[in-house]
């Protein structure tokens, strides 16, 4: 069994120019993806949560429940002061979102890159939540 | 590894690619779906996604590289656990700097989104992701696993050591799945990816606990195996007998080998490959071990009556790879034990073998009277130093002298891995065929 030394190498600078080309292709490409928007639903109310001030700018959601349960959250306001914060917020609030919907609650994660307006989103979101309780 | 000298097989090895390159390109696919960038998207978020893509990838391979070197049935039968070990080495390689190039674009691309300093972006990144400082420390670990593994430093560092530090591999992974669970923005965002990030991880745990944990330990439930004696065969050689009840069960060839571990609390921390040198009977089985190691040379203070775990049989270097009868075995070092199988193995069926034995001196040549002269075995002893004898004993014109009629038989190597690149090399310049030429490194570092 003949040593093979480099291989591992080979194999990573494969995987790093593979990952950097699917990267590319993926952010230069026209994206036909849209955030979901919220529709107002028959059974469902909708309660706008406080406007948060956080260091890049101020996040205010609202929140749909259909009966006691979260089905929706729409993000009134994030940080646009800079291109970059609309960047990162457009990919951070729908995550934001899901994970709201998932936990059904104020208890959710942050998202990487996007500490603060995590931060902003769930003192919103419990402001929300606090107004039905 | 050549397709050539490791002929038997191939569409194992190809099923085993098969399933890494659709694991590979099933991440590939979440990672797709699973981050549709915005309009307007920064250099900075390009970065930290395909920071993202290579940490997934990084965590898909962790979880593959358990499974090649988990002893998993499968996997073994399916390429031969040196191959195993071969793709695991390479792949470990792949990991570190997968996991390396992560951490770089992850703070490199925050850094630009947010405009800080790295050291800024680094405290704001630890501070404000779900259990990131584990994974930092995990990280750690994982980079000083690579390190000890890198060829110059593997050189200084006895097996023992290289193990202890290897399986705080198992620490790194612990510490560095959470925060793939709880941070990682795909597989937050979707239940399903998470779901089946979370299996990939509890099915690996899985398949290592059965084949590393539970089947040893129901093995020796069954068998029983304990130390019967140790034969001190030269100074650096022993041998060790075992005896248990149906030992016949484990259906070990001739030339293959175990991961051995005696119970003793010195010993049973680690696991060491030792080919078997008989063919088993009824209640016997025999290794005999070179002293390549801190743990081989203290295994001849152990105590008869020693349990002993026994994970395998391993190893496809039986004597079912010959496709003639003409046989030339060449051992060297503790090699010569799974030689000394092979042999009674080939003679008990009728086939013509000739063992070349390799030792730098007379009382090396261990298991040498196990090789009695008779007919159908002829055992030629090759003794001195290369630097004394100003040549190589095993070089294709010693080689020639010794065996004159090598290019009609099929030639199996078994010892130090220097010395199995030169007999390859020498059978090759006397017109042996690569695909007669078997052999089988019995490392797992």
């Amino acid at each position: 069994m003949r040593a093979r030394p480099w291989r591992g190498t080979i194999i990573f600078a494969g995987a790093a120019v593979a990952v950097a080309a699917v990267t590319v292709v993926r952010y230069t490409a026209p994206s036909s993806d849209t955030p979901t928007s919220s529709a107002a639903v028959e059974g469902t109310h909708t309660v706008v949560g406080d406007a948060e001030r956080v260091t890049y700018g101020t996040v205010q959601v609202s929140v749909t429940f259909t009966g006691d349960t979260i089905t929706d959250v729409t993000t009134l306001q994030a940080p646009h002061a800079h291109a970059r914060s609309i960047a990162i917020n457009a990919r951070a609030t729908p995550l934001l979102a899901r994970e709201a919907v998932t936990a059904g609650s104020a208890r959710i994660d942050t998202v990487s890159g996007a500490t603060y307006t995590s931060e902003g989103y769930r003192r919103s979101l419990q402001s929300a939540l606090d107004q039905v309780d | 590894m050549t397709t050539a000298q490791t002929p038997a097989l191939p569409v194992g090895s190809l099923a085993v690619r098969t399933v890494l390159g659709v694991g590979v390109a099933a991440v590939f696919i979440l990672w797709w779906a699973g981050a549709p960038p915005v309009p307007g998207a920064s250099p900075g978020l390009a970065i930290v996604a395909g920071g993202e893509l290579a940490g997934l990838l990084a965590s898909f391979l962790v979880c593959a590289q358990l499974l090649l070197v988990g002893r998993v049935r499968w996997f073994e039968r399916a390429c031969g656990l040196d191959r195993l070990v071969s793709w695991h080495r390479s792949l470990g390689t792949t990991v570190v700097l997968l996991v390396l190039a992560h951490v770089a674009a992850m703070i490199l691309g925050s850094m630009l989104v947010d405009r800080r300093t790295a050291w800024g972006e680094v405290l704001v990144l630890v501070a404000g992701t779900p259990d990131l400082l584990l994974a930092v420390v995990g990280t750690v670990l994982f980079v000083a696993v690579g390190i000890s593994s890198a060829r110059l430093v593997r050189r200084h560092l006895s097996y023992e050591w290289w193990f202890a530090i290897h399986l705080a591999t198992y620490v790194a992974i612990y510490l560095t799945f959470w925060h793939q669970i709880r941070a990682g923005s795909h597989l937050v965002a979707d239940p399903v990816v998470r779901s089946a990030w979370i299996t990939l991880y509890v099915a690996t745990a899985g398949a290592l606990l059965w084949s590393r944990v539970a089947l040893p330990l129901i093995r020796h439930v069954h068998l029983g195996l304990r130390v019967e004696a140790v034969q001190i065969e030269s100074p650096d050689t022993v041998s060790v007998w075992l005896r248990g009840t149906g030992v016949q069960h484990l259906r070990a060839r001739a030339g293959q080998f175990f991961l051995v571990r005696f119970l003793t609390p010195r010993h049973a921390f680690t696991a060491h490959p030792y080919s078997i040198s008989i063919v088993p009977t009824d209640e016997h089985v025999r290794f005999t071990i070179g002293a390549l190691g801190d743990h081989s040379a203290d295994v001849r203070a152990i105590a008869p009556g020693t349990r002993v775990l026994l994970e395998g049989p391993f190893g496809r270097l039986t004597s079912s790879r010959a496709r003639g009868r003409r046989i030339l075995l060449v051992g060297g070092g503790a090699g010569i034990g799974a030689v000394r199988a092979l042999a009674e193995d080939f003679v008990a069926d009728g086939s013509d073998v000739v063992v070349v034995h390799r030792a730098h001196s007379p009382q090396a040549l261990v298991l040498a009277r196990e090789f009695p002269v008779r007919p159908g075995l002829r055992y030629v002893p090759m003794l001195g130093r290369r630097a004394d004898l100003g040549f190589d004993p095993l070089g294709p014109g010693p080689l020639a002298v010794a065996v004159p009629d090598i290019a009609s038989r099929e030639v199996f190597v078994c010892g130090p891995a220097g010395m199995s690149e030169t007999v390859v090399r020498s059978a090759r310049a006397l017109g042996v065929e690569r695909r007669a030429i078997h052999l089988e490194e019995l490392s797992l570092s």
